[in-house]
């Protein structure tokens, strides 16, 4: 505790070394350092000698001392003029504690305020007499030298300090802040002490009221009993907790259990989820192309049972005043030349067709007008077995045996509707049903038009061929009506069986 | 579906149902309707081998041909009404005698043999080779739109003046012109048309054997659509194995 207070007078010594004049202390607190002022006026104040002035400072202090309390130390304006070059601190830095049943003036520099129990050795040194204290040589021998002086001023400091600091426990010296906030804090620890005294007095005094009532041996062993019993109670309901607790638990495991099985449940349901929306959109997929292959068959069939196959093979038509076979003209105007190569396809066609519905009813129909189908160059043969050809080019002016071939065909097309007639009589069929060429056929003529190229005008032979055309369009509308013309599957096995 | 011991959706059961259920009826329905297709298909090229007979020989009679006048026709005629007095058709018989290969030879034996023979001889054997290329071009394309086969090598029947069309544009522009100047309703420019004929004995069999070749193929195509394969570079084999294949039952009920 006394080690910082040496260190400081050693510092102080040092620096009394340095520069005499200049001591220096330090707070323990916050470690500032300190200015102490007033002890030479409390040194003179011991020695009665002294000069006018300073009787007359002196006798002031005195006088402000006696109206004061004797814990503070009054500091003169006049002492600090004779500081010695001590650098002055403000007036404000330092904040007086003013007692407040005391009047009090405004004081001038920092001063030191010790504690109550210093006040209080001070105050008995001071009724005992101060000059006790300090022994009276040593007084004498400081007035008389000033480097003495001060130094006797920094022991006289510094063995204050040392008593202020065994007497409080407190490191010595502090300035004013921290002092205050120490008795603040003393304060505080005094209430905290009162506190706990009257909690203890409280506790004494209920020690001693139930002191009163101790229970007795009976008492006691009754009490026990009845404790033991309650930890009986007790220890069963924790077995009956535990024993649900292992339930539960066993309980939950099963339910832990349980829900694995409807995860893996779940995931199996939605991979059949998964296999059926595929399956589903699959046969979906599957439907929608059967369902439009069965519209694409169903056109297809439609359109064949719609479509006949001599009708299509030989599809009788005009292109305004000529008539046309396969799109194949025959005839032609003199504005409009149509080649021969189209004549005689045209010719061929219409052979074929008279040559294939008259084998069909061979032998019935006495088929004596021969028609010989070549392609484009088809032949007819009479009944006097000449053969004519029914295909050009042939000479305008000289077509003896192209006109021969037509002349020949108009009668074997007469001959057949002939017997399709005898045939619709024969099957009972009325008259006004039965088969009647639009365009009458004699000789060399169908409809009074003469299919003579030779000494004919284009115009009239071509309206000839168109009748001739219009009348095989009927027939063959009647041989669709009659027949089925199909080859019968035993003819074409015959047919086959005789290739091979 | 698997047997579930969960059914925790038995909607999903009752709905797996309708679908197979449906489908069954749509596919037996399908298989009803194509059965009819093909049965009517079947009735309507029947009527077309009615019309063009087929009939293929393998040697061919060379003897009957020598004769040359209208009586030795009308003779040979006779003999082909013997020899077959039972088929339809007879007489177209002697028009379609000319088999693919053969009628190539034939051709060329013509026309090395021009100089000791009659004129008449060669223009009516042309006329005969015309005559039956063209009505195998008419039965080829009634065949196709029956079956409803969109021909790769498109034919134009113009009787004895038959063309076919290749889609590939041709090197020589002089044998497009040519060929275009005796065509008929050909109005596509990008189409090369070969003649299934020869005009005179003179002209060039090369376009000829080129047409008589895109004719084969277009029956081979009819042939793979049904399912079957070529046999050989034959035209008229193709086209009977083709009437042939569909008339039998094996087509309706395949």
């Amino acid at each position: 505790m006394k080690a910082p207070a040496a260190a400081a007078a050693a510092v102080g010594n040092r620096a009394g070394g340095v520069d005499p004049s200049i001591p220096r202390f330090k707070c323990q607190e916050c470690h500032r350092a300190l200015v102490v002022v007033g002890v030479d006026s409390f040194a003179d104040k011991l020695p009665a000698q002294a000069t006018s002035a300073h009787a007359s400072s002196v006798h002031g202090s005195i006088m402000g001392a006696s109206r004061m309390d004797n814990s503070y130390v009054v500091l003169s304006k006049q002492n600090k003029s004779h500081g010695h070059g001590i650098p002055p601190r403000p007036p404000s830095a330092a904040a007086p504690h003013i007692e407040p049943n005391q009047p009090t003036r405004a004081m001038e520099g920092s001063y030191i305020v010790l504690p109550p129990a210093a006040a209080s050795i001070y105050k008995t040194s001071t009724s005992e007499g101060g000059g006790a204290q300090l022994p009276p040589p040593s007084i004498n021998s400081s007035s008389l030298l000033p480097g003495n002086s001060f130094h006797s001023n920094v022991t006289v400091l510094k063995r204050a300090f040392e008593i202020a600091t065994s007497q409080t426990q407190v490191e010595q010296p502090m300035c004013l802040d921290c002092m205050r906030l120490l008795s603040d804090k003393m304060d505080k620890e005094i209430e905290d002490v009162n506190a706990d005294i009257k909690a203890y007095e409280v506790c004494l005094q209920h020690l001693e009221q139930e002191s009163h009532t101790v229970l007795s041996d009976a008492g006691f062993q009754k009490e026990k009993l009845k404790i033991e019993e309650e930890e009986k109670k007790l220890n069963a309901a924790i077995e009956e907790a535990e024993k649900q607790y292992s339930e539960i638990s066993s309980e939950m495991k099963d339910l832990e259990i349980k829900s694995k099985e409807f995860e893996e449940l779940e995931e199996r349901y939605w991979h059949e989820f998964n296999s059926f929306q595929f399956q589903l959109t699959s046969h979906q997929e599957e439907r929608d192309a059967i369902l439009a292959k069965i519209e694409v068959s169903q056109v297809h069939l439609e359109l064949l049972k719609q479509t006949n196959v001599l009708n299509d093979a030989f599809y009788i038509s005009h292109d305004g005043v000529i008539g046309t076979i396969n799109n194949f003209r025959l005839g032609r105007l003199p504005n409009v030349q149509v080649e021969w190569d189209e004549i005689n396809a045209a010719w061929g066609q219409a052979a074929l067709l008279l040559h294939t519905m008259a084998q069909y009813f061979t032998p019935k129909f006495e088929y004596r007008i021969k028609i010989h189908p070549m392609g484009s160059y088809p032949r007819v043969t009479d009944i006097h077995k000449n053969t004519y050809e029914l295909f050009g080019p042939v000479n305008l002016f000289w077509s003896t045996r192209f006109d021969k071939a037509m002349t020949w065909f108009l009668t074997c097309l007469q001959d057949f509707a002939e017997f399709a007639i005898s045939l619709d009589k024969e099957n009972n069929v009325p008259p006004e049903k039965s088969l009647k060429l639009p365009y009458k056929i004699d000789g060399d003529k169908v409809g009074s038009h003469t299919i003579f190229l030779s000494f004919n005008k284009v115009e009239n032979w071509t309206k000839a061929l168109k009748y001739t055309l219009c009348n095989l369009k009927w027939v063959l509308y009647w041989f669709i009506g009659n027949t089925s013309f199909a080859p019968p599957s035993g003819s074409l096995c015959a047919a086959q069986s005789s290739k091979r | 579906a698997a047997p579930r011991h969960h059914p925790t959706h038995p909607a999903l059961l009752f709905a797996s149902a309708p679908p197979k259920e449906a489908l069954s009826g749509e596919k037996a329905r399908l298989g009803d309707l194509q059965r009819l297709l093909r049965m009517r298909q079947q009735s309507m090229i029947g009527q077309v081998a009615a019309l063009y007979p087929v009939k293929v020989f393998h040697d061919l009679p060379h003897g009957r041909n020598l004769n040359s006048n209208t009586n030795g026709a009308h003779r040979s005629l006779s003999e082909e009404n013997g020899t077959l007095p039972e088929e339809n058709g007879t007489h177209l018989l002697n028009v379609i005698k000319l088999p693919q290969i053969h009628a190539l030879t034939f051709l060329g034996w013509q026309i090395g043999k021009q100089r000791r023979k009659q004129n008449d001889i060669c223009e009516k054997d042309l006329q005969r080779s015309a005559a039956v290329l063209g009505y195998a071009a008419h039965a080829i394309l009634l065949i196709a739109s029956y079956l409803h086969v969109p021909l790769r090598y498109p034919l134009h029947f113009g009787g004895s003046r038959s063309y076919v069309s290749d889609c590939l544009p041709s090197a020589e522009t002089a044998s497009i012109a040519s060929a275009e100047r005796t065509c008929i309703n050909m109005t596509d420019p990008k189409l090369t048309v070969y003649p299934l004929f020869v005009e005179c004995q003179e002209d060039d069999p090369t376009k000829a054997s080129y047409a008589i070749y895109l004719l084969h193929k277009d029956t081979e195509q009819l042939l793979n659509y049904i399912g079957a394969e070529s046999s050989g570079r034959r035209v008229f084999d193709n086209l009977q194995e083709l009437i042939r294949i569909i008339q039998s039952d094996e087509y309706v009920y395949s």
